[in-house]
């Protein structure tokens, strides 16, 4: 019984998906059979059947508002219009696909530069100005780029300077150290001369998470024979040498300036992990290398603002263009 | 002569460059054209818009006719054009509850019922509103696979045609869409004239 009325559904439910197929005469022979032999005996269909009917005969007689002119072309049309209805091109995209990109593209930058800007507040805040402490990739990739590009270099040799002034005020124990270790003639120098190892030792070792930044400060600063394998031996090159005196010196002021993570850190990726005053070296060798990271990172914050404004101003016009 | 030689004459005449033979067609299908565009865009104005524009579209397309049922073809055009009208739309919305209305004062000549009555055209325009409002509700693609099947009396190839889309959806879309209209034109019987009330004898 109970296995009767379920089969009864089950030709039920296959009868009322086909009911309006039936009506507009669109089934096959087969199906129409079946559903004519299912409507004679079942109510519940042969009601719905009806009422489908009556949907669609409302509908095909119901009355619409007269047509409110006649619609025959003239030739005047065929000119005017073509002009309008002609879809605008840009670079040829249509306007539309082409303010859906720029749309994106807006979006994306405008992500980009307030996680940019962000990243640097944060960083600043948290970590002061001496250790910008950013993904360690991101810092290597900037500093790649600053490399690159030969005026950052000037600006950087700027900030640096300004930098070490500051230095000197707020840690007075070290001037000597820093004005020994980063002469102002000779930093920019550094930099254009070692821009190659900067890439192959930066990028690698950029994947641990603060110390990162180390291994492309040490290549910066030590010149360019200095590999890290020497490095390791502890076959300090002289300048390296000269770095690690004064650093000795003022251990002192190395250690207040190395609260963070950065000892612990340090020893695995860097490549002078057997040189004693390790933190404190790193630490001034560091300072230079992230005013040159920050002066980057500024320059592709402007960059990337700039981009914003571009992007948005061009967004707006191709609307416009399309709106209209 | 078959009405359907005569499309395809005209048709083939329009591809000429024939202007005159193309404005034929035009008078033959635009009732039907713009029939099928109010419904759809249930805006007066926007179907007259959507009307002219799909005739158009369709003399500079004409090329792109290679025979088969003109009607069929004429159609999708007016809904691939009335599809842009709902898109430009949904851009910006206007409200148009007076295109509900039946503005028309006077029946005219393109009416299928000429000698009518102002109570019998007063029951149309009831009727017409009412009807609409059932339509509206529903998807815009539900409404359009009906309306191309009771309005325009295509079958469900040539919807499938039309609108792109395979034969099982537009069996579904025509079943889902009538049972909401009937369901809707069920709980409005008081309302509607008497010869379009559900009678026992159907």
């Amino acid at each position: 019984m109970d296995f009767l009325r379920r089969r009864n559904n089950a030709k039920h439910e296959r009868t009322t998906a086909m009911l309006s197929a039936y009506v507009d005469g669109e089934l096959e022979a087969e199906d129409r059979q079946r559903v004519e032999a299912h409507v004679a005996q079942c109510d519940a269909c042969a009601e719905e059947l009806r009422t489908l009917r009556y949907a669609k005969n409302v509908l095909a007689r119901a009355p619409i508002p007269r047509i409110p002119r006649s619609f025959v072309i003239r030739r005047a049309d065929l000119e005017a219009p073509a002009v309008t209805t002609a879809p605008r091109r840009l670079f040829g995209l249509s306007t539309r696909l082409a303010y859906g990109y720029l749309k994106g593209a807006t979006a994306l930058v405008t992500v980009v530069f307030a996680l940019a800007v962000a990243g640097d507040l944060i960083a600043q805040l948290s970590f002061g100005r001496g250790e910008l402490a950013l993904a360690p990739g991101a810092q290597a990739t900037v500093v790649d780029k600053v490399v690159e590009v030969e005026k950052a270099v000037q600006v950087e040799k700027e900030v640096v300077v300004q930098d070490t002034e500051e230095m000197e005020q707020s840690y007075q124990e070290t001037p000597t150290l820093v004005v020994e270790g980063t002469p102002e003639m000779e930093m920019p120098a550094e930099k254009i001369v070692t821009p190659a190892p900067v890439e192959r030792s930066a990028l690698p070792t950029a994947s641990p998470p603060v110390p990162g930044t180390e291994p492309s400060i040490q290549a910066l600063a030590v010149p360019e024979p200095a590999t890290t394998q020497e490095a390791v031996t502890g076959d300090l090159p002289p300048k390296e040498a000269v770095s690690v005196e004064s650093v000795e010196e003022s251990s002192k002021a190395g250690e207040t300036f190395t609260p963070l993570p950065m000892p612990t850190a340090t020893p695995p990726p860097s490549p002078v992990p057997s040189a004693t005053p390790e933190p404190a070296v790193t630490t001034v060798v560091r300072e230079r290398e992230d005013t040159g990271g920050l002066t980057g990172f500024r320059i592709a914050e402007i960059g990337l603002g700039a981009a914003v404004l571009i992007l948005l101003v061009a967004t707006l016009v191709v609307r416009r263009q399309q709106s209209s | 002569m078959p009405q359907r030689m005569d499309d395809q004459a005209l048709a083939a005449a329009a591809q000429q460059g024939n202007l005159d033979a193309f404005n034929q067609l035009v008078i033959r299908y635009q009732t039907l054209a713009y029939h099928v565009a109010y419904r759809i865009l249930s805006d007066a104005d926007a179907a007259a818009d959507a009307t002219q524009d799909a005739f158009l579209r369709a003399y500079k397309a004409i090329g792109q006719y290679y025979g088969g049922s003109f009607k069929a073809w004429i159609l999708r055009i007016v809904t691939n054009t009335c599809y842009d009208q709902l898109r430009a739309k949904q851009r910006r919305p206007i409200s148009s509850l007076e295109a509900l209305l039946v503005t028309e004062p006077a029946p005219g000549p393109s009416f299928i019922d000429q000698a009518e009555s102002p109570e019998a055209y007063a029951v149309r325009q009831e009727l017409s509103r009412a009807i609409q409002a059932g339509i509206n509700a529903l998807p815009a693609d539900q409404r359009v696979a009906l309306t191309l099947c009771d309005v325009a009396g295509m079958n469900y190839q040539e919807i499938a045609e039309a609108t792109r889309v395979s034969l099982g959806t537009v069996k579904s879309r025509i079943s889902r869409a009538r049972t909401k209209l009937r369901d809707y034109l069920l709980t409005q019987q008081e309302l509607l004239p008497a010869q379009y009330r559900l009678r026992d004898d159907t």
